[in-house]
């Protein structure tokens, strides 16, 4: 009973906060409710599963959800590969050094994207920096941000230069868990560094790699800020992803489309959790 | 998931290498090897800051120089008219308060209302505990968007709307339900002997709370607060939507509405996302060795 009056205020401004607007929401997609009827809550109509059919046939949508697709499925690998390799590299090589290279490598996660859009267009811009450095080896860039082609891309790479840090430190401590005595024991049977790291080190890993990839796929399926602050979505659509289609929906005053579009992106993290938790659960 | 204490090793140093490997020319060559990987290193290191570097040189270079030299050349002079003109014209200093007010808050309500929840749970033992974290960790997958019309309609309803209270009421919320998740896991082997004792000697269940729990598991709350600030003061979206008025948005939102002003020049904009990232660069640096023994509370099974 006393435990309850611990948890009391938190419950009661949980269920207020998250509880109701989870479930007003959910209710929401099922209807098509618009700011027009703010006044009217009467013209509601219940229009059921019909929302979610009318969503999965709107191009938009469906380009969003290809494009928030696109973005994870190169996204997330790439930054858990830069990752692993810095850390492995951290755990082997350097001792010295060791607390400024984990700050320097951590230092874009704490940054706001918004503060450091600024920078980021400097670098993307058509005679940017990126642009300048591909001149030096004769190969002229593309115009980042305005080539429906190449917007994607830069985007997965602010996303990796901003996320990289938080997996490093998280991989960082796993590596540091494994039991010198069962890599020596590989030496001993006479396994070379590279043969280590495939057969030992990486299987001993799959938990903190199923952690990284579970926190990386909760946030990469969000995209929104690189391109709210960078592109807008556009060129054509061509880096708006589910969450800028659902605030572009509240935007237009689409209420309930909006709630049906975000409860798709839910299904989507926890369907993408639940393949996770079954592919790197550990055998046995 | 694993206590801290048995993770805090992770900030040390690394266990030394084998001693099997003693011959010489197999140390000369891991010698080469670790001088590869530094250079490595120190490349990636280099890309990863380099972005800052840039908001540096631009942030206090005049106009002018930066279209004669453009935004890689070093400042002929330091410029800080620029720096100080946005300052003044967003009041800049109001912003950073707002900021620090709402981060703050959130980060102490935060840490307090995980805590209790946490102790509830995990040591109480409230019946269907499981179901509620997992109800928890549902809410931190749930994107924003889902509750933003909700949120809204309620803030109106109940006048909060635009006030930097309902911002601060709202993220309280999202974080504790992400700290408690945290912290229950933790408590959930925290040692029985040492609350039977407490209990014998007669402490309720509030003394135990302070005397007992609070001290052990303080290393954890002080990750806990100092991510809960940094992640605060760096959202955007609620923010954006809840603060409309001038006088209360945060820094991220400040820079957020400049972005769009055609009126900002390059160096003015870098000396702007110079003042928007140096607070929670300056924060991260002063509690980096605490942040760095914690992250990794939830890392490991």
């Amino acid at each position: 009973m006393i435990a309850y009056a611990f948890a009391l205020p938190f419950l009661l401004s949980f269920a207020v906060f998250m509880v109701f607007p989870l479930l007003s929401s959910f209710g929401m997609s099922f209807t098509d409710f618009r700011n027009s009827d703010i006044e009217t809550p009467f013209a509601v109509a219940f229009v059921g599963i019909d929302q979610y059919v009318a969503l999965f046939q709107d191009p938009q949508f469906v380009r969003s959800m290809l494009n928030t697709a696109y973005f994870v499925a190169v996204g997330i690998p790439l930054t858990m590969i830069a990752a692993l390799a810095l850390a492995v590299a951290l755990n082997n090589g350097i001792t010295r050094f060791r607390t400024a290279f984990r700050v320097g490598f951590y230092a874009p996660v704490v940054t706001s994207i918004v503060a450091v859009a600024v920078v980021w267009r400097f670098i993307l811009q058509p005679d940017g920096l990126i642009n300048t450095a591909l001149g030096w080896v004769g190969i002229s860039g593309p115009d980042w941000l305005a080539d429906p082609a190449w917007a994607m891309p830069a985007m997965i790479l602010m996303a990796v230069w901003r996320n990289m840090g938080t997996l490093m430190i998280i991989f960082l401590a796993g590596l540091q868990t494994i039991p010198q005595d069962v890599l020596e024991a590989a030496q001993v049977d006479g396994t070379n560094a590279w043969q280590r790291f495939w057969r030992v080190t990486l299987p001993m890993l799959r938990p903190t790699l199923l952690l990284g990839a579970v926190l990386l796929s909760v946030g990469f399926l969000q995209l929104f800020e690189e391109p709210f602050v960078m592109t807008r979505g556009g060129p054509l659509d061509a880096t708006l992803s589910v969450s800028y289609f659902t605030y572009n929906e509240f935007g237009f005053g689409n209420y309930g489309t909006a709630s049906a579009a975000s409860y798709v992106l839910f299904v989507a993290i926890a369907l993408l959790s639940i393949v996770q938790f079954r592919a790197f659960r550990s055998k046995g | 998931m694993t206590t801290l204490e048995s993770t805090s090793t992770a900030a040390g140093p690394p266990a030394e290498p084998s001693p099997a490997t003693g011959r010489r020319r197999d140390r000369h060559h891991r010698g080469a090897v670790r001088w590869i990987v530094l250079a490595v290193l120190v490349a990636g290191a280099v890309v990863m800051l380099f972005p800052f570097g840039v908001i540096v040189l631009n942030a206090f270079k005049s106009p002018a120089d930066y279209s004669t030299a453009g935004p890689l050349s070093l400042p002929t002079e330091i410029y800080t008219t620029g720096m100080v003109d946005f300052w003044n014209r967003v009041n800049f200093g109001q912003k950073l308060w707002n900021s620090f007010f709402i981060a703050g808050s959130v980060a102490v309500l935060g840490v307090l209302i995980s805590l209790f929840n946490a102790y509830a749970l995990g040591i109480g033992r409230v019946r269907g505990r499981l179901s509620i974290v997992v109800l928890f960790l549902m809410a931190n997958m749930l994107p924003q968007e889902t509750l933003i019309y909700p949120l809204y309609y309620i803030s109106k309803e109940i006048g909060l709307y635009d006030t930097q209270l309902a911002v601060i009421i709202i993220f309280t919320v999202i974080q504790s339900a992400f700290g408690t998740y945290l912290l229950a896991s933790v408590f959930g082997t925290f040692p029985k002997e040492v609350l039977e004792a407490a209990a014998l000697d007669g402490a309720s269940k509030w003394q135990t709370l302070w005397r007992v729990v609070f001290p052990i598991s303080r290393p954890t709350l002080s990750v806990l607060l100092i991510f809960f600030f940094i992640w605060t003061w760096n959202e955007f979206f609620i923010p954006l939507i809840f603060l409309i008025s001038n006088d209360n948005q945060t820094v991220p939102v400040a820079l957020g509405v400049l972005e769009g002003d055609r009126l900002m020049d390059a160096t003015t904009t870098s000396a702007a996302a110079l003042l928007g990232v140096v607070p929670a660069i300056v924060f991260f640096l002063i509690f980096q060795r605490t942040l760095a023994r914690g992250i990794t509370a939830g890392a490991v099974k």
